[in-house]
């Protein structure tokens, strides 16, 4: 049990902290590395200590990649406190992840060249570059040992891996330790999730052949959110469905249980309203694609990041809006914390 | 000789007594498992197509649905169109079934049967949505007959076929319906407005947003995605 007067005490300390040390990332870590993502750092202070992310969109909208564009920075400051970014890939392989990783720090244009052995000298420099860099960083995978179709990515519970496998990778502790409010200690030898990033939750084995299935989701929305207010913030991906405002996602959007939602911290959902436009509308930014990355958060407020979407090189890229652009009518206003 | 407790007595008379795999030690008095159909009632059979004629005027085909988790569409139909006699009879010389299904259209429409249009319109379906690629995306009766409310069987057929031929989506159905929602307008006449066109506002943004875009990687002296170092 936890009284008022403990958490005033934490409070105080947390306030003595923030005041000899005022900055305006006050996070343990960011998404970026100060020159990128500086935006979404901005909104949301950085990553904040035991928070639950849900990053929402829907299917091949690219939030795999968007992750993807994330991890080497985050991964380079867990590699700064001796820790380890930790990653649940359930719709590809470690391969196939890694080689995504390698291939935006690279900025290859069409990707599947990789495969094909079709890279220029310097893309191949890059490229090889790029895999040397993430050799060195602490990032560790629990996957489903295949790459998924399509088809097969949007089945429910189509992996291997259930809830009880991913806690035991991220806690380095058996099943059944993660409860509300109550960590049990990891084995002093093992290294510390400084991040972790399940993609997706809907490949979650617990889901399989499930009477029902929303149930099921709700178990595992809690089950998400204890695991990242216990032991490690983490990012959860998830698809969402057709409800929206104007095309526009919303927190309703999100499929399967609106507890998945009411359960993260903070909130990403992509935005992408040229794909909602017929084909010939659409071939206007077949090159670069302006693209919007909602974010709510219950402490961090609310915003937006614009992005571009470059599908020839499969990669989100942050864009800076200068004032005089005026935003869609449709985005949520920011309101920012005071 | 050794003796038996009284438990395992038991045990072993309850081997004894076993007469199949659904007798189960684990629970009381040899209970069949539950799901092996003991407790439960027993799992509705797979559905097959079921033939109702109303009369012989109006033949109709009807499909026992299912609803897979927020998908109200059928389960995977028979490949063939062959559900209206008509289409599924073997006639002879002009008669022939032809392979184009958007002649199938034609001649449905010729006909005026809609059973013949709704099966001309899974027809479609099946080549522009094939099973394999699409199993939980089947065109039910019921939408064929929506799609068919002041419509042609040709008329929709075609936007199936054109939807279809666009590339993979994950929505088919919604796809097609803004597609024929299109249709339509342009066809009374409703002006140049078009179901998914871009907004101005969308447009205005888009130009001014890849105008900085464009200024952002010049600064950046051609940086491409991805870490700079």
């Amino acid at each position: 049990m936890r009284t008022a007067a403990d958490t005033s005490q934490e409070l105080r300390d947390e306030w003595k902290a923030a005041k000899a040390n005022p900055r305006f990332i006050y996070g343990y870590g960011r998404y970026g590395d100060g020159k990128q993502w500086t935006k979404l750092d901005e909104l949301t202070r950085g990553l904040q200590r035991y928070t639950l992310a849900v990053l929402a969109a829907p299917p091949k909208s690219g939030k795999s990649m968007l992750a993807a564009a994330w991890v080497p920075f985050i991964a380079e400051q867990a590699d700064e406190v001796g820790e380890v970014v930790r990653i649940i890939t359930l719709e590809t392989s470690p391969q196939s992840y890694q080689k995504r990783m390698a291939a935006l720090m690279a900025g290859i244009r069409e990707p599947k060249n990789i495969k094909s052995g079709m890279l220029s000298v310097e893309e191949e420099k890059k490229y090889l570059s790029a895999l040397d860099w993430l050799e060195e960083l602490p990032i560790e995978y629990l996957d489903n040992k295949k790459d998924l179709t399509e088809e097969q990515a949007l089945q429910f519970g189509n992996s291997p891996v259930s809830f009880d496998d991913m806690s035991q990778f991220i806690t380095g502790v058996l099943p059944f330790s993660v409860k509300r409010g109550s960590a049990v200690a990891p084995p002093p030898q093992r290294k510390k999730t400084y991040w972790w990033l399940l993609d997706h939750i809907g490949l979650l084995k617990d889901l399989r052949g499930s009477d029902n299935r929303t149930w099921v989701l709700y178990r595992l929305a809690d089950q998400l959110a204890d695991l990242a207010h216990t032991y490690a913030t983490g990012l959860m991906i998830t698809h969402t469905n057709r409800a929206s405002v104007g095309g526009r996602p919303t927190l309703a959007s999100i499929g399967g249980a609106d507890q998945i939602g009411r359960n993260g911290d903070h909130i990403f959902l992509i935005w992408r309203p040229w794909m909602d436009v017929n084909d010939e509308d659409r071939a206007t930014v077949a090159g670069a694609e302006p693209s919007f990355l909602i974010f709510q958060s219950r402490d961090e407020g609310m915003g937006v990041d614009t992005l571009i979407w470059q599908s020839e090189y499969a990669s989100y890229t942050e864009l800076i809006l200068g004032p005089d652009v005026k935003m869609l009518s449709l985005l949520p206003p920011t309101k920012k914390k005071k | 000789m050794a003796r038996l407790s009284n438990s395992s007595a038991r045990f072993f008379l309850s081997l004894v007594l076993s007469r199949s795999v659904e007798t189960s030690l684990t629970q009381a008095e040899f209970a069949i498992r539950p799901e092996r159909g003991g407790f439960v009632p027993s799992i509705t059979p797979p559905t097959t197509p079921i033939q109702v004629q109303s009369n012989q005027q109006n033949r109709e085909k009807v499909y026992e649905t299912h609803v897979v988790e927020g998908n109200t569409e059928r389960i995977t139909p028979p490949k063939q169109p062959a559900l209206v006699p008509s289409l599924r009879e073997e006639p002879e010389g002009d008669e022939a079934i032809p392979a184009d299904p958007l002649e199938v259209c034609r001649r449905a429409d010729k006909n005026a049967s809609r059973p013949d249009q709704i099966a001309a319109l899974i027809a479609c379906w099946d080549e522009a949505f094939p099973v394999e690629e699409y199993p939980y995306q089947r065109l039910t009766v019921a939408t064929a007959k929506k799609f068919l409310v002041n419509r042609t069987a040709e008329d929709v057929g075609q936007v199936i076929l054109r939807v279809g031929a666009l590339g993979h989506s994950d929505w088919p159905r919604t796809r097609v319906e803004k597609f024929l929602a299109g249709e339509d307008k342009r066809g009374s006449g409703g002006g140049e407005e078009e179901e998914g066109k871009a907004s101005d506002e969308l447009k205005e943004f888009t130009k001014m947003a890849l105008e900085q875009w464009r200024k952002q990687n010049e600064n950046r002296s051609g940086h491409k995605p991805g870490i700079t170092r």
